[in-house]
């Protein structure tokens, strides 16, 4: 498992261009493993969190605009053309399902955000696959039989990683029996394409809808995918809460997660309100902040 | 004897001149298949959203552009760095000085830019291509008779001198 972290973390790492890579590469294989982002500020050393803090790698040699300007078309693949979408809601997934953010100065159009310039720090995380990882809440949420989930919890706390393994739990007939699961992977985290594979472990009976938004993904699995189960991350628009409903009258279970660091927190998010009033979700798991630090299970 | 060293020369000095028309015309190939890279390079910008490196690598086997930029990707992963390798390959000499300098610039260039700004960008550098072409048919045309009628004439006054 450590190797395979250390090896996620270079993956993550080769993204940031060959000359990042240079600085980045020499750090332990600790480190290596216990990482859960790069980051990168315009002025200041490369940083990599951990689950004790930030780390400085290099700390007398500060990152320059034209560094961090070249990292971001290293993690676009040098045509940012086919990001900007992705670019405009702030962040890209590149290979390996890992997810850069970056800051800089918006550019906008009637509203939105067209583009981003004068980019002044990006932050990588590295995606993590632990199989078996969801083993003990699975076993908790679905006991008296399948239904649908919300999982909640603060950012990192791994609420994709779980996700993601409960999908792979279904996908592989953990539940008893092999079940279709259809994963709405709008940002690419969950299966990690490469191509028309998937580069984390989803199981057999697992189809992927790559890039697509989660309304559109989940009234496409409905119509053409009979999926016994959806999993999509992050529910957090009116459109989501929609097509969550939607999902959840067509009769497919919905396994999906928000951004909430408590069940108190939750009632006071409108939409997250709405999403659990609704009644799309039998059950509401929130994770505590610390990864792998335990849950708590609610019905709803 | 002599005859026969007459029609070599004739025979040899026709066939310089087919080699020199078939550079002429590797040229215009060359330009066209530029052309042909930047329509493949809007219609990836304007709908599929491919990046170059994977339009590239799809075009490998009909593009020698494409296919020598993919070859020089083995050892970078920087398409810019992979382009101008390539430009300055085997395949560069194909093209004349003023091609080649516009290519390298579209090469530091490209997909640099969000969708709107690419599109200009390519559609410039199309321009441009095409302008190219026509000046550089144009001027092949006049060279093709030149060089085609200079053979025969050369070849002709070889062999008459021989005889």
């Amino acid at each position: 498992m450590t190797m395979e972290q250390a090896k996620r973390f270079d993956e993550a790492a080769t993204a940031l261009g060959r000359e990042l890579y240079q600085q980045i590469k020499y750090c332990s294989d600790k480190l290596k493993t216990e990482a859960s982002e790069i980051r990168l500020r315009c002025g200041s050393p490369v940083a990599i969190t951990t689950k004790n803090g930030q780390r400085f790698i290099n700390s007398d040699v500060v990152l320059t605009s034209r560094e961090l300007e070249s990292a971001f078309l290293n993690i676009c693949g040098h045509s940012v053309y086919s990001h900007q979408d992705d670019i405009a809601n702030g962040f890209v997934t590149v290979r390996g399902g890992h997810r850069a953010g970056f800051c800089g100065k918006a550019v906008m159009e009637n509203g939105h955000i067209s583009a981003l310039r004068n980019i002044s720090s990006i932050n990588l995380r590295i995606a993590h696959e632990y199989i078996g990882c969801s083993d003990l809440l699975f076993d908790q949420l679905f006991s008296d039989g399948i239904c649908s989930v919300l999982i909640a919890g603060p950012p990192c706390c791994g609420k994709t990683t779980i996700l993601r393994d409960i999908a792979r739990s279904f996908s592989t007939g953990r539940a008893g029996m092999l079940r279709r699961v259809t994963v709405v992977d709008e940002r690419g985290e969950l299966a990690a394409m490469n191509g028309s594979q998937t580069l984390n472990d989803l199981g057999d009976c697992c189809d992927v809808l790559d890039g697509w938004s989660k309304p559109l993904g989940i009234r496409h699995a409905i119509r053409c995918l009979s999926p016994h189960i959806i999993v999509c991350d992050e529910l957090g628009s009116e459109e989501d809460s929609e097509a969550a409903m939607l999902g959840a009258v067509s009769g497919a279970y919905l396994i999906a997660s928000a951004h909430c660091s408590d069940k108190r927190a939750l009632e006071h998010q409108p939409l997250a309100k709405r999403i659990v009033a609704n009644g799309v979700f039998k059950k509401l798991a929130i994770l505590n902040p610390k990864p792998g630090s335990g849950f708590e299970i609610y019905s709803i | 004897m002599k005859a026969a060293a007459a029609l070599l020369l004739l025979v040899a000095s026709v066939l310089t001149g087919k080699c020199v028309l078939n550079s002429l015309n590797l040229s215009e190939k060359a330009i066209d298949e530029l052309i042909f890279i930047v329509d493949e390079l809007i219609s990836a910008v304007r709908f599929s959203k491919k990046s170059v490196q994977c339009l590239f690598a799809e075009l490998a086997h009909t593009s020698d552009f494409a296919a020598a930029c993919i070859g020089e990707m083995k050892d970078s992963d920087n398409i810019h760095i992979a382009w101008t390798r390539a430009v300055n390959s085997e395949y560069g000499s194909r093209l004349d000085a003023q091609t080649k300098e516009s290519l390298l610039t579209l090469g530091e260039q490209i997909g640099k830019n969000d969708c709107d700004r690419e599109l200009l960008l390519l559609e410039g550098y199309r321009k441009r291509f095409c302008n190219r072409a026509e000046a550089l048919r144009v001027e092949n045309a006049e060279k093709k008779r030149l060089y085609t009628a200079a053979s025969w004439l050369i070849g002709a006054f070889l062999a008459v001198l021989v005889i």
